[in-house]
């Protein structure tokens, strides 16, 4: 029956208000059903008493973390670990993106390729590898492929230009900002300036000429030269802070670099460490003692040798071995061998006083295991750099070996010295009267840059860069599992451009490569870029599966702070929180990528 | 509001003496800020055939989706055969059963078959049984003459074939009232001729039709009325003869010499 | 006029040789390439073949494959999982028998071959190898083929097909979950659940459940309704925009705290599920909202013109429109799901993958390994998970072109 219309509608009946109430009904419900989830969470919090606030963020963290973008220790609080953690995630995903976009590129191209076989194992590639889950891929790189890798401690695969390579990950020469480094920043500033200038002026020039051409080559030039000038000026006087100061372990072999606030020359907590620092070590008198692993080859069958620390001719006077455990002395010898620097443990069978084929291998022809020897390494001289930590370390020393071996080498000398000059010595007498370390330690003006190359001291690398086997085995394989996708993006999107472009431009004279140059990929990037950065996010939020090979991102320093504060609630606001910002710097670009890359249509 | 009030505003009335199906009072719609349709008066009687015209954007498309509700007005009434059209829910329901709408894009729906398009409304709204749906959907099936695509998907007909299943698919539900929307505008030029034959058929028998258009010959074969709406405003109306040979407005004759 | 004859085409045009240099010789970059990567990919496949049947030690995987498939679910009841196989496999049998044409070249026909091929070899393995389910794979590989004999044998079966499916899924879970009692149906409770059986379970319940829950949220994406539309974005936002791994997390510490429960009384599975299925439905909404938003507002316009309430329009018209369209992206989904169970071992589950990873390479007998056995684990688990998706993923690509004919 039709209503009167002077009659007023019932409100459930009236289109205007209906929307109304079922929008109150809904909100009603939902939040009867958070009250009751929120009641039930606090009563469980209260009853558990697990804190519910943030206040354990400063309390000391212990949580060991060998990915450290910035300084880190163990002692430093939870937010810095989880400071970390973020970084580390930005470390991955910055990197993958950049690697999966060139494979997955190559690949998805690959596919269209004339070439049967390639376009045939591209297709395999992908096919396979992106319908096995990212999980076992991860395990495979961590646990089954990079852990086969040669072992650091023994043989490190050493490729040119100092590049080392084994089961402990990668290291590589790095630059590192110096002491220099904040003069320089303001020409770095001027010279993007000015190449933004210059790229501006070439452009109006080359169109005022009518003809192609290419503003970039000046540009670049422009950039390099005033950076170049910029960096030979800046680096040019002494850069040293005046209050830099370096406290030194000799019986750790570790110094420790930071800005002496009070001028006592000790280090204080609330004093900054400063990384970085290049530093020469020189043995002033008596030598460096290092004790080293006894290196018998864990897996197969091999006569007992034992690698030390590699040292480059020039570095030092004379090198011997010695062994340190006098029970074991009795029973074993050393047979020194210079090159390279190791020794061969051996049981002088027939008492000649000199190592025979066949006696460094016991009766069932396996090498002597734990036998405890020392690398005495006379006028050692070496120029160092700390680490990000304000770290020295001289290679050589097992920091933790050294301590056992107290009673054999002496106790433990400290000292300091300031910025200028020749700065000090370093190192006490022990028992035997025979120094462990007698050094000089100097620090030099550093330039804007520090190069710094990696050494392989005694398990792990020190010095350069380094990915870490964790860092690798995470890289390859969210790098490998992504770029099926983005060659799957790729492909469609070339294959999107209609085959009628391709017969124009052919038929306008334009040659194959531009072609594809100017009007094929332009189409093609329309189509491709905004699922391919859908995928740059997908790549960033799997970085979260860190846990399987032990790399510290968000989500996995989280789940360590969480155990150990049982702070649940506030650790898992701030994971959400954490991929809620990516998620929207990703989604940021999209919307920028996409309004840029609109076609304009009528 | 003076400025409005000062134009003469031109009522459509239906003559006297009819029975009144639709009357329309004092209709404005805006879209945001733009004034769509201003101050239009419109009646339909029974039986009538009511043709409206005009340059696209003149608000003509707006006005009959006002009259079931596809889009809403903000003022004036709109009366469909005695239910005023209010914001009660039941009222809006009982208008749409009684008025059918035949779509520029036909609108048919493509995951069932044309017998199931025509069939889904008679069965979900009017409650009859399948068979008896089914019968009277054969019955405009012959009427629009396709039956023999009964049982075809949409997707598998020609415009003009889907175009004619729209009108019989209006048709079952037995409306009081059929509304055109530029039911020829997407067809091809020779299949226009079979949709119109529908629905020159359709007049003849006493259907009540409002009819959007671009067909001139259609307006003037059967028209009983045509309105001729610029800039969401009605500002001609008259017999097919008066309109065609003698029109009195500058605009009205302007259109016309662009399009005859 | 005399019609010139058809002539062969030149020599050269033809044969193994012309396709060669055609497809790998047709430049000296070409030629180069086709060198470097063939001679590439054939000592990485003969080494590869070297090692899998030389060098690798698939002796602990043979003894733990028991563990893989269901870890600690009683030996003495492994038939009750088998027969609940051999009853899937039946009804899809039934399906792809009454299928046009025996379901040749379709779906149905493709997944029921390809997976009763699986059965028949693992019950050939069984014969002589698995005394306990030697049995059971035989009556289950019989089942596979009754039904499919039956659909092909009695096409009057089409009117029993919906109840066969209505029965047979159920007895299915029945016989894995059990009745009651200490009998042979006696119930094996979830935390005996593991490997295989349990990433099946937790990818096949994830995606039923997601799916009617992610067209609620799309539908409420799409609404008119600022409150409704403002939740349904809010909770897909957020679920998207953390990584289903955190969700699991999450859900592992908070969902006995939302319950004001102990957290022992909630088992790890019923979390993961609640994580999974939540997660699933989120991404489920955006690919129906993607189906939705590709039907013409005409349709909708249509439907309510024809005087179909608001309901009936989104029910009878939009709905079956926008999910045919994204059929295939649900598939494709449901693929991203079983590969994502590999994550629960973040809450304690042993599924394939955690078993594959944790339990057999700490078996004694895989520590007597040198360098351990995860080499040849990690590539037994990929060949599993690869047969399986990419089984789903030829089905999504036929679905693409079965849907894509005629009907639209």
């Amino acid at each position: 029956m039709p209503t009167d219309p002077q009659r007023p509608i019932p409100v459930w009946r009236n289109v205007k208000t209906l929307g109304i109430v079922a929008q109150v009904v809904f909100v009603a419900v939902l939040l009867a059903a958070l009250a009751i989830l929120w009641t039930n969470v606090t009563s469980a919090l209260a009853r558990s008493d697990l804190p519910a606030n943030f206040g354990w963020l400063d309390a000391r963290a212990g949580i060991p973390i060998s990915e450290r973008p910035i300084p880190y220790t163990a002692d430093d609080p939870y937010w810095r670990a989880l400071v970390i953690g973020f970084l580390n995630t930005l470390k991955i995903a910055l990197i993958g993106v950049v690697l999966a976009t060139l494979l997955g590129v190559a690949v998805g191209v690959s596919r269209l390729s004339g070439n049967w076989l390639l376009r045939q194992i591209a297709g395999a590639y992908v096919e396979l590898l992106r319908n096995t889950p990212l999980a076992v891929q991860i395990i495979f790189w961590y646990t089954a492929a990079i852990a086969t890798l040669p072992p650091t401690i023994s043989a490190p695969i050493r490729l040119p230009g100092g590049i080392y390579f084994s089961n402990k990950g990668l290291a590589f020469p790095f630059l590192y900002p110096g002491f220099a480094f904040q003069q320089w920043l303001p020409w770095i500033l001027a010279a993007v300036v000015l190449a933004a200038v210059v790229h501006r002026l070439r452009r109006r020039a080359i169109r005022a000429s009518e003809r192609p051409g290419r503003a970039w080559p000046a540009t670049l030039a422009a950039f390099v030269l005033v950076t170049g000038v910029g960096y030979v000026v800046a680096s040019a006087g002494d850069d040293r802070p005046a209050d830099l100061a370096i406290e030194f372990t000799a019986d750790r072999g570790r110094g420790l670099s930071f800005l002496d606030a009070d001028g006592d020359g000790e280090h204080d907590r609330d004093e900054a460490r400063y990384g970085f620092v290049p530093v020469t070590v020189r043995v002033a008198e008596g030598a460096l003692t290092a004790r080293s692993q006894n290196l018998v080859e864990q897996r197969t069958v091999k006569p007992s040798v034992v690698r030390y620390a590699v040292l480059e001719d020039g570095e030092y006077d004379a090198v011997d071995a010695r062994l340190l455990d006098e029970d074991q002395a009795e029973r074993f010898d050393l047979h020194w061998v210079e090159k390279p620097i190791s020794a061969l443990v051996y049981e002088d069978r027939n008492g000649d006083g000199a190592w025979q084929a066949g006696e460094e291998v016991d009766a069932n022809g396996e090498g002597f295991r734990n036998v405890q020897t020392a690398l005495v390494v006379e006028g050692f001289r070496r120029d160092l750099v700390s680490d990000r930590d304000g770290l020295i370390r001289i290679p050589g020393f097992d920091p933790v070996a050294s301590l056992e071996a107290e009673d054999a080498t002496g106790g433990s000398g400290v000292g300091s010295v300031g910025a200028s000059g020749p700065v000090g010595l370093f190192g006490t007498p022990g028992d035997d009267d025979e120094p462990t370390l007698d050094a000089t330690v100097e620090i030099r003006p550093s330039g804007a840059l520090v190069y710094s190359t990696p050494t392989v001291p005694v398990s792990n690398y020190e010095g350069g860069f380094r990915f870490t086997a964790s860092y690798l085995a995470l890289l390859l394989a969210l790098v490998i599992y992504t770029a099926t996708f983005i060659a799957e993006i790729v492909r469609a999107g070339i294959l999107a451009v209609p085959k009628g472009q391709t017969e124009a431009s052919k038929a306008l004279g334009l040659s194959g490569a531009q072609t594809f140059g100017l009007v094929i990929f332009p189409q093609a990037v329309r189509i491709i870029l905004p699922p391919m950065i859908s995928q740059f996010l997908n790549l960033t939020k799997n970085s979260s599966l860190a846990p399987l090979a032990a790399y510290a991102e968000i989500f996995a320093i989280s789940t360590i702070v969480a155990n150990q504060t049982g702070a649940s609630v506030p650790v898992i606001i701030m994971i959400i929180l954490s991929y809620l910002v990516i998620s929207w710097f990703f989604a940021l670009v999209l919307n920028i990528v996409n309004a840029r890359m609109a076609i304009v249509e009528r | 509001m003076s400025a409005t009030e000062a134009v003469p505003r031109v009522a459509a009335h239906a003559p006297e003496g009819g029975e009144r199906i639709i009357t329309i009072d004092g209709l404005n719609k805006w879209f945001g800020d733009f004034h769509v349709l201003k101050d239009i008066d419109l009646s339909v009687n029974r039986g009538e055939v009511v043709v409206v015209i005009g340059p696209s954007g003149s608000g003509k498309s707006t006005l009959i989706r006002c009259v079931n509700r596809l889009e809403e007005h903000q003022e004036g009434v709109i009366t469909v055969d005695g239910t005023p059209l209010t914001d009660d829910v039941r009222n809006i329901d009982l208008i749409r059963r009684e008025t059918g709408m035949v779509f520029q894009q036909f609108n048919l729906f493509p995951h069932i078959t044309v017998m199931e398009n025509i069939t889904l409304a008679p069965i979900r709204v009017r409650k009859w049984k399948k068979s008896k749906a089914e019968e009277r959907a054969m019955y405009f099936l012959e009427k629009v003459g396709i039956p023999e695509q009964a049982h075809k998907y949409p997707g598998q007909l020609s415009g003009g074939q889907q175009q004619r299943v729209a009108i019989a698919r209006a048709l079952t539900m037995e409306p009081k009232v059929m509304l055109f929307d530029e039911p020829t505008s997407a067809l091809d030029p020779e299949v226009i001729g079979e949709v119109l034959q529908v629905m020159v058929t359709l007049a003849k028998e006493g259907m009540t039709m409002v009819v959007v258009t671009h067909e001139m010959g259609f307006a003037r074969e059967v028209g009983d009325r045509v309105i001729f709406m610029d800039a969401g405003q009605i500002v001609e109306v008259g017999t097919p003869e008066h309109f065609f040979e003698n029109p009195q407005e500058e605009r009205t004759r302007s259109f016309l010499s662009k399009i005859l | 006029m005399q019609m010139i004859p058809s002539r062969p085409p030149p020599p050269g045009e033809r044969g193994l040789v012309a396709w060669a240099r055609r497809n790998l010789f047709s430049g000296p970059v070409n030629g180069v390439t086709s060198v470097v990567v063939g001679t590439l990919v054939l000592l990485a496949a003969w080494n590869l073949l070297g090692w899998v049947t030389g060098g690798a030690s698939w002796q602990p995987l043979w003894n733990n494959l028991k563990l893989l498939a269901v870890y600690r679910y009683p030996a003495d009841l492994l038939w009750r999982p088998v027969l609940a196989a051999g009853t899937l496999l039946m009804l899809t049998g039934l399906s792809a028998g009454l299928a046009r044409h025996a379901g040749k070249g379709r779906i149905i026909g493709g997944v029921y071959w390809w997976f009763t091929g699986l059965a028949l070899a693992l019950t050939a393995i069984a014969i002589p190898f698995w005394e306990s389910v030697r049995v059971a794979w035989v009556a289950a590989s019989l089942l596979a083929l009754g039904g499919y004999a039956a659909g092909r044998l009695a096409p009057g079966l089409v009117r029993i097909q919906t109840w066969a499916w209505a029965v047979g899924l159920p007895a299915a879970v029945v016989l894995v979950y059990g009745l009651g009692g200490d009998g042979p149906m006696e119930v094996v409770r979830t935390v005996e659940w593991g490997g295989f059986l349990l990433t099946l379970v937790l990818a096949s319940v994830g995606i039923t459940v997601a799916f009617p829950l992610g067209i609620l949220l799309a539908l409420g994406r799409q609404s008119r309704l600022p409150a409704i539309k403002g939740f349904s974005i809010g909770y897909i936002e957020l679920i998207r925009g953390a990584p289903l791994i955190t969700w699991l997390f999450i859900a592992s510490l908070m969902v006995p705290l939302l319950l004001d429960v102990s957290p022992d009384s909630i088992p790890a599975l019923t979390r993961a599920m609640v994580a999974v299925t939540l997660f699933a439905s989120a991404y489920m909404a955006e690919n129906v909202r993607g189906g939705l938003q590709s039907i013409p507002n005409g349709q909708r316009e249509a439907a309510r013109a024809l005087g179909l309430s608001g309901w009936q329009t989104t029910r009878l018209i939009v709905l079956p429109q926008a999910l045919r369209a994204v059929i295939p992206a649900i598939v494709g989904q449901a693929i991203g799901l079983f590969k994502d169970t590999s994550l629960v071992f973040i809450v304690g589950l042993f599924d394939f993958f955690e078993i594959g990873r944790r339990v057999i390479p700490s078996q004694p007998e895989s520590l007597l390994y040198p360098g351990g056995v995860l080499l040849e684990i990690s590539l037994f688990m990929a060949v599993v998970y690869w047969f399986f998706t990419y089984r789903m993923s030829i089905a999504s690509r036929q679905l693409e072109k079965e849907l894509g004919v005629g009907e639209r």
